[in-house]
């Protein structure tokens, strides 16, 4: 019986690593790949939100209740409320003061 | 004076829970820190909460609360694959709009909420807030046509709806 919840537990962390890995993954990839700020910005908040949740949550998991749990939950708290703000600050930044240098992309080479 | 308590008290559990064990050692420093964080900062950090009708409903309120933080985890995820399928496109395609939403919340605390779920649902950012008019100004990844625009508006109301009875 307790190998059964351990293999169990064993499952879940694999899901929730794997699927954090999948979106941080993509969040790599969309910021190199997106054509302009904004739409790098997207890949920058959402993607990298549900990674991170994924994998504190695996975290979570594989450790069970302890500090370390507590931990990890007070940093994902963290992380959600860091993470919109900093994202705000630099979509208001481009969009109000034009203070972020343009990265250049693929479409302003063809132009 | 309960203002002070409260912080003390959630101050030190937050202690204990970086420090990553109970000892005599960790509670005196603990307490130290926590006393003077309590006694500095005790009515700033009730200033900025901003509970409807205070902290007396609260229980009442956890259910809202606890609906907020499921719709949170939702939207994060539903939007983060939406996004990550544009990723990995071969060729990514954007027909990216930037819309103004008028808003009815008042609340600063109420306000900046929001903004964090418009960042999070599906394929919205927040740009800038329009203290004027009350208006936000969103940029959408991939809007196609003015019904899927409008249906993502009405989602972004229903979120409004649900801060408003919280925070504003």
């Amino acid at each position: 019986m307790i190998d059964f919840i351990l293999s169990i537990r064993q499952l879940f962390v694999f899901i929730f690593f794997i699927t954090g890995i999948y979106f941080l993954l993509s969040t790599a990839v969309g910021l190199i790949r997106f054509p302009n700020l904004y739409t790098r910005l997207h890949a920058g908040s959402k993607c990298l939100m549900a990674g991170g949740i994924s994998v504190f949550m695996g975290c979570i998991v594989l450790e069970g209740i302890s500090f370390v749990s507590l931990k990890l939950i007070v940093i994902m708290i963290f992380l959600s409320i860091t993470n919109p703000v900093t994202i705000h600050v630099i979509a208001s930044f481009d969009n109000n003061y034009n203070l972020i240098p343009k990265t250049y992309t693929k479409e302003d080479f063809e132009k | 004076m309960r203002k002070k308590l409260l912080t003390f008290i959630l101050t030190l559990a937050l202690w204990f829970v970086f420090a990553g064990h109970v000892s005599i050692q960790v509670f005196f420093l603990g307490t130290i820190i926590s006393s003077f964080i309590s006694l500095m900062m005790a009515e700033n950090l009730f200033r900025l909460i901003q509970l409807k009708d205070g902290t007396k409903d609260f229980p009442k309120k956890t259910y809202d609360i606890f609906m907020v933080i499921i719709a949170f985890i939702y939207d994060v995820f539903l939007s983060a694959v939406k996004v990550s399928r544009h990723a990995f496109e071969i060729k990514p395609s954007f027909s990216p709009r930037i819309v103004r939403i008028k808003t009815s919340l008042k609340n600063s605390n109420s306000i900046a909420t929001l903004a964090s779920f418009i960042t999070f649902t599906q394929g919205s950012l927040a740009l800038d807030f329009d203290h004027i008019n009350n208006q936000y100004v969103i940029h959408w990844i991939d809007v196609h046509s003015d019904d899927e625009e409008e249906r993502k508006i009405a989602r972004i109301r229903k979120h409004l709806n649900l801060i408003a009875k919280i925070v504003d």
